[in-house]
């Protein structure tokens, strides 16, 4: 009996050590990534996470709340005296909301997947035309009858811009005084985006809906992220899809789907000319989340609690410094697009090909580098490993 | 020559034929749980109605998901198949069925492939096959072992395939995962620890490759199931791993006194209404213990031996390439991520377009594609499918890159092959680029520096401060 014992020591001390020193108290940490050779600390995501909900997420979607409302002043005021100076300014308005709900896009989960579709989706412009020609009642349950391709900011871009290369201003004021229902509509739709924005950001808000609180609190209570690594991983593959988003937004246009042929129809933004804008501003929303907060002209600053430090206690600063490259090379290159993209991606395609080409490098050091240096869960399924 | 047939004998004797049927009825309400469990998920829609396409297995391109609500009425037969054989209604024929609807489904798609599905299969094989009989019958020894070689080479392989550089002298990717365990109860305090991940690893080394032999052997027995036992109770509390360690705890009883439950039963005062077995010293070792039925099992023995082996052929580190990595128990080895995009050139105008894979798959498709070169090669014979349909001949190459256990990204396939003219088979992927030198060369510094850090970090000793974003690194 007692040589079978020994016989079993090297087993038992195996589990034994396997899953004891997954109990043991105490102790110091230290990463075994040490490609720096600098030890690093324990990495507590609680910080991180608090700072991500309450720095980064909640500023962006009060940002978004405030501007939507803006919005839907402004396209009353429209409604009510359609002139030059409101039309810039409910213009203006869009564009604004528009950059707003971009600065969201990584916290797209959540409350937004109700949403998002109120707020913003591809418009047919088709069907808003058949809305102006018609004449039912616009009033907030007729808005609520619509279709996602009939509302949100996609449908409002429809109707305060004019299409292609026309003059936005003298187009629309005429478009508009011919058929007063346009602005009526444009103003019944922003009414809707400031409702479901302000609804969004009721949901995140700690005396609201307490989603930011939800997220901080990952693996500990929150009954949408059961573990803290949860919270975190589903930051980390959104900047993942969002800078797919922009990839996209660059790809299509330019032709990259279509044997080089450019594609300026493709556009996301095809009247309002704002897919430069919206691509800068889906990258300062993966930079805030990256780097750690918004600075006060509204672009990323880093600071204390970005994803940064995680992928830093992961033993990874090399890899933090080649993102932080890539994020300043990706938004510079986009920048250095001659607006607007519609018309770049025929007249200046090796600048658009050199954003994408930036682009496409920050989403391989984030969907590959990243994701393995922390080791981010799947995103897109809760199913079994291995 | 004595030997052989001392072995021979007693693989005849007869025994209780009550481990088996616990573990008959434990396969049974298991995989009824995780069928449901699988359902209640909501992933029958997510692995078979949602993509458009398939990743299929080598040589079994031609199964697919059946339409609409087809594989919903498979998994409820699953469920009803899996009741049948937990209540002991004709187990074998509920097996079979069990056995052929499971297998199929996760056949269907790589994507899902896990270790543990294919466990399921080869046990639900063995039930379908082996006349367990009922309870208070009698079976030959050796219907007991080869169940407990099922379990056993899981094990087993499972120690063979952490003998590698990354687990053994990187703790990869244990360290990557333990890192992010900070909430976990207790473990999240030391969760960062080198010394946690590198013990983890090397002691579920050991464990792996020596606790087949301990269960085999009675006397270490319980020390080595209850060994077992605390290592999946911890493991599952770590690791989304599913039911994988309830399977492998309830399938260890096997390796029990193979009248182990009658033993339970009467200790609890069951023995009257379990019964007794029929005489067991006298009872006749029957046909199903033929020599034909012997070569069978031996057949099976022998496959699941070289199978797990056949990844020694190919060149390159499995864990790169992945060749011979399923089927072979190679079981939380790697973690890694890729991004790819496809490089299409019309052979006649020679234009050339890009491709991402989500044009074709689901987001968990691409990102499982990403890393898997055989389901890359898939993808580009997708899109060369795809084209073919439109009328177009095309040569489909690959910008592949792959991050794996801590290293940084690196080219993962060479992107002047056209893949669209290479066909999958058991040779090597000679279009796999190596693990680059660069990415080897901090392993040694790695563990050197790691085990220094060790060494050099006396108990109540300061440690760095915690990290602060670099100045001068304001903004992008």
């Amino acid at each position: 009996m007692k040589r079978a014992r020994v016989a079993a020591v090297p087993c038992l001390l195996a589990a034994l050590v396997s899953s004891a020193t997954a109990v043991m108290p105490g102790g110091v940490a230290c990463t075994v990534h040490e490609v720096s050779g600098t030890p690093e600390e324990a990495f507590d995501e609680r910080p991180m996470l608090r700072h991500q909900a309450d720095a980064v997420a909640l500023p962006a979607m009060r940002a978004l709340a405030a501007e939507s409302t803006a919005l839907s002043t402004a396209t009353a005021a429209l409604e009510a005296a359609p002139t030059e100076a409101t039309l810039a300014e409910a213009q203006a308005a869009w564009r604004r909301a528009r950059a707003a709900w971009m600065h969201t896009s990584v916290f797209a989960f959540g409350p937004a997947k109700a949403l998002e579709s109120r707020i913003d989706w591809p418009a047919d412009a088709s069907k808003l035309d058949a809305i102006v020609a018609d004449d039912r009642e616009l009033d907030a349950a007729a808005v609520a009858s619509l279709g996602a391709s009939e509302r949100g900011l996609g449908a409002i871009e429809v109707l305060l811009f004019a299409a292609g290369d026309a003059d936005d201003v003298a187009d629309v004021l005429a478009a508009i005084e011919a058929t007063p229902r346009r602005a009526e509509l444009a103003r019944a739709l922003s009414a809707d985006v400031a409702a479901a924005s302000a609804e969004l950001d009721q949901a995140w808000e700690p005396g609201g809906g307490g989603y930011a609180d939800e997220l901080a609190t990952a693996g500990e209570g929150s009954a949408s992220y059961p573990a803290r690594k949860d919270g975190t991983d589903a930051i980390v593959n959104e900047t993942i899809f969002v800078t797919e988003i922009v990839l996209d937004a660059i790809a299509t246009p330019l032709g990259l789907r279509h044997d080089g042929v450019p594609q300026p129809d493709l556009v996301h933004s095809p009247r309002a000319d704002a897919s430069i804008d919206d691509a800068l501003a889906q990258l300062d929303a993966v930079g805030a989340t990256y780097l750690g907060g918004w600075g006060d002209g509204g672009g990323p600053v880093a600071a204390e609690g970005g994803l940064s430090d995680l992928v830093v206690a992961r033993g990874s600063a090399d890899l933090d410094a080649d993102v932080r490259d890539a994020l300043v090379r990706a938004r510079a290159a986009v920048t250095a697009i001659p607006a607007p993209l519609r018309s770049a991606v025929t007249d200046d395609p090796a600048a658009v090909q050199r954003a994408y080409d930036e682009v496409r490098e920050l989403k391989r050091l984030l969907a590959s580098d990243v994701a393995t240096a922390v080791g981010t869960t799947l995103g897109f399924s809760d199913n079994d490993g291995d | 020559m004595a030997l052989l047939q001392r072995i021979g004998a007693a693989a005849r004797r007869p025994v209780d034929s009550a481990s088996l049927v616990a573990l008959r009825t434990a396969f049974g309400l298991l995989l009824a749980a995780a069928m449901v469990r699988f359902a209640a998920h909501g992933w029958v829609d997510d692995h078979f109605v949602a993509p458009q396409r398939f990743f299929t297995h080598w040589g079994f391109g031609w199964v697919r998901p059946l339409p609409g609500v087809g594989m919903h009425l498979v998994l409820g037969a699953t469920i009803v198949a899996a009741l049948a054989i937990a209540a002991g209604r004709a187990p074998r024929a509920a097996a079979a069925v069990f056995t052929l609807l499971f297998t199929y489904a996760h056949l269907c798609d790589v994507t899902h492939y896990l270790n543990h599905y294919v466990l399921v299969s080869l046990v639900g094989l063995l039930l379908a096959v082996v006349p367990i009989g009922r309870w208070g019958g009698v079976v030959p020894a050796w219907w007991v072992w080869l169940f407990r070689f099922q379990i056993g080479v899981v094990y087993f392989f499972g120690g063979v395939g952490k003998l590698n550089p990354d687990w053994l002298l990187r703790a990869e990717p244990l360290a990557t995962w333990l890192g992010r365990a900070g909430d976990v109860p207790v473990l999240g305090a030391v969760a960062h620890a080198p010394w946690l991940a590198f013990a983890m690893s090397w002691a579920g080394t050991v464990f792996d490759l020596s606790v087949p032999f301990l269960l085999a052997h009675r006397r270490t027995r319980p020390f080595a199931y209850a060994a077992a036992c605390t290592f999946h109770l911890v493991t599952w509390r770590l690791f989304p791993i599913g039911m994988f360690p309830f399977f492998m705890m309830a399938f260890g009883l096997v390796f029990f006194d193979p009248g182990w439950p009658r033993a339970v039963a009467g200790r609890l005062g069951l023995g009257a209404r379990v019964g007794s077995p029929r005489d067991v010293a006298n009872a006749p070792s029957g046909a199903a213990s033929s020599r034909w039925a012997l070569g069978a099992a031996l057949a099976l023995v022998a496959v699941e031996v070289l199978v797990p082996l056949r990844g020694l052929l190919y060149p390159g580190d499995p864990l790169w390439t992945e060749q011979g990595f399923r089927f072979a128990w190679k079981v939380m080895l790697v973690e890694k991520n890729g991004d790819v995009v496809a490089r299409v050139t019309d052979r006649a105008t020679g234009a050339t377009s890009l491709v991402e894979p989500r044009e074709l798959y689901t987001p968990l498709q691409v990102r499982m594609m990403a890393t898997q070169p055989d389901l890359l090669l898939q993808f580009a014979h997708a899109v060369r499918d795809r084209e073919r349909a439109r009328g177009r001949d095309v040569e489909v190459r690959l910008d592949a890159f792959v991050a794996m256990n801590g290293r940084r990204s690196q080219r993962f396939v060479d992107r002047d092959v056209d893949l669209a003219r290479v066909e999958d088979g058991w040779r090597p992927k000679e279009w796999i680029l190596p693990v680059a030198p660069a990415a080897r060369r901090s392993l040694l510094a790695e563990e050197r520096s790691s085990v220094s850090a060790v060494l050099a970090r006396a108990p109540g000793s300061a440690q760095g401060p915690s990290h602060a974003v670099q100045p001068g690194r304001r903004q992008p």
